[in-house]
């Protein structure tokens, strides 16, 4: 069916809101502990290839995998519960919940209360701003922090699969390279990483490999290098 | 001096019967937070613990205080029933649905009452003896009701800050998504939510019972001040709604002994047209806070 290695795959994947058609068929496969980038312009789809992998959303046509099973029907909640993190664009939090009280409810799935303890442990770690602001309300923090605390959210389920979809939008270009260093540690855990970038130059830099998804489709594929000396994707995609 | 102790004494009065209404309003509160579904069947909840617990103390002799400890049970998994049922089909649909769904089950469940039980008050009499307080008496069961109710706010406010079901059910209405990215099942979440906004109602029911009576249009008469209390306090925050309801239970107090009983009616109204005048949000946001 799939390859042993596969953790995510999706094939031929078709799908959209209502009657709109956003996807016109999607393959992709991430594989254990890799760090794969997809690109392409505003509104090619990306983010809707997400919520079809998460299962928010139901695609129309084509299979979905999680660990060489076809989870096309099962929901949001129980795709987390076989290790997927997700971190939605935008730097989604719940406004009103402290720190401590996000990575509390990211780990809602981790029954032991020994585990959660090291979970959140290793989470501010990797993010020491965060056990700085504990007691802070999402609402009131900035926007590379709600970054960081949306990753760390996704951390405590302690995944080993975690979907970026436009981690550095919006930030300075100081916090763009933090988070592409967080990514980085993160991935080198060993948590396999499917990160959307409008940072194309950077996110092909760090992937190993990366998909160009234009208008619904796949457009090209290869390693992070390749596409980044291609001549077609520097002229489309990076902006000459 | 007297002038004072007049004044103390009407606003306890009005405490004590705004903590009624933050029973109610609270569970309310966290049912639209968490499925944006206005519950217009919450006070039938309320109307069917007082009589549940009428019904166990005249019926079965059950000592009336002890009646919570049933009915809450009973009406929390009645809620979840009702939850699973019917509600959880208007999740996410057109406004309009859930308000004709709900409506429907208020009517259904006003009527039935009157069918079984007649449209008699039935009132439990339980500790009529007076008691003083601060200047002025009191009917114990007044105190009593009030103790109950501020305990049991208490432990709802204790609930969801600080217990892990309790921070899914705020996760899920401030975003019901990013909830489900951390494996939260949200349908059970607002199973739960309704149901413990159930039990809740269903304890009011009781002190109802106690401290005057139920009758079968109970809960829709009742309902009208907790939508005041809900949109006074923010659709959706708990702390709202509890402050909310005593500042209504205070303002209907004052303004029956001040002016006349048909200006205590209409007063919950009154402060709510005038609060959303200056905050059209209410006092706190939209969100179930805790
Ligand atoms: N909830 C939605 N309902 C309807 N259309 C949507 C919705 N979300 C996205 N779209 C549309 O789907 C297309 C792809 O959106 P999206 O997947 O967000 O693109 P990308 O992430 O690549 O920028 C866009 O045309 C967008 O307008
Ligand atoms: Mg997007």
């Amino acid at each position: 069916m799939t390859e042993d290695s596969a953790i995510l795959q999706l094939r031929n994947v078709t799908g959209g809101y209502g009657k709109k058609q956003v996807l016109f068929g999607v393959s992709l496969v991430v594989r254990r502990g890799e760090l794969v980038a997809i690109i392409g312009p505003n509104g090619a789809g990306k983010s809707t290839v997400f919520k079809v992998a998460m299962g928010y959303l139901q695609p129309w046509e084509g299979l979905v995998f999680l660990n060489g099973q076809g989870v096309r029907s099962l929901p949001t909640h129980e795709r987390v519960a076989r290790r997927m993190g997700y971190v939605p664009q935008g730097r989604v939090v719940f406004p009103d919940m402290t720190v401590d009280e996000h990575l509390d409810v990211g780990a809602w799935l981790v029954k032991s209360r020994e585990a959660r303890r090291r979970a959140k442990e290793y989470v501010f770690q990797i993010f020491p701003r965060l056990a700085e602001r504990r007691g802070q309300k999402a609402g009131t923090m900035s926007g590379g922090e709600r970054q960081m605390l949306s990753m760390g959210r996704a951390l405590m389920a302690q995944p080993t699969i975690i979907l970026l979809d436009e981690p550095s939008l919006g930030l300075s270009p100081k916090l763009v390279d933090e988070v592409f260093q967080h990514i980085e540690t993160i991935n080198r855990a060993g948590v396999a990483v499917l990160m959307v970038e409008q940072n194309a130059a950077k996110a092909l830099r760090h992937a190993h490999r990366a998909y160009v998804i234009d208008m619904g489709k796949n457009h090209l594929e290869g390693s992070g290098k390749q596409l980044l000396d291609d001549p077609e994707v520097r002229r489309s995609y990076l902006g000459g | 001096m007297d002038q004072f102790l007049l004044v103390v004494e009407v606003v306890l009065r009005g405490l004590f019967l705004g903590m009624l209404y933050a029973l109610l309003a609270s569970g309310l509160s966290m049912v639209f937070g968490v499925m944006r579904v206005v519950n217009f069947a919450h006070g039938e909840f309320l109307m069917l613990g007082g009589f549940l617990a009428y019904f166990l103390w005249s019926l079965g002799h059950v000592n009336p205080l002890l009646t919570i400890v049933i009915v809450m049970p009973v009406m929390f998994v009645a809620g979840m029933v009702v939850q699973r049922l019917l509600v959880e089909r208007v999740v996410g649909k057109p406004v309009l649905s859930s308000l004709l769904l709900t409506f429907g089950i208020s009517i259904v469940l006003m009527n039935l009452a009157q069918y079984f039980f007649t449209t008699n008050l039935r009132g439990i009499p339980y500790m009529g003896e007076p008691a003083q307080l601060l200047g002025a008496s009191y009917a114990r069961y007044t105190l009593l009701s009030f103790g109950i109710g501020g305990v049991l706010g208490t432990v709802l406010f204790s609930f969801l800050r600080f217990t892990s079901w309790g921070k899914a059910i705020r996760a899920t209405s401030q975003n019901a998504e990013v909830a489900m990215a951390c494996g939260i099942d949200v349908r059970r979440v607002r199973m739960v939510s309704f149901a413990v906004g159930a039990a809740l109602a269903g304890a009011a029911g009781v002190l109802a019972a106690i401290t005057s009576a139920v009758y079968p249009a109970i809960g829709s008469i009742i309902i009208l001040r907790a939508f005041a209390v809900v949109v006074l306090g923010g659709l959706g925050s708990i702390g709202g709604a509890l402050l909310g309801a005593l500042l209504i239970g205070v303002a209907e107090s004052a303004g029956t002994f001040y002016l006349s009983a048909e200006v205590g009616q209409i007063i919950a109204f009154v402060v709510l047209i005038m609060v959303l005048l200056v905050r059209p949000a209410g006092i706190f946001g939209a969100r179930v806070e805790a």
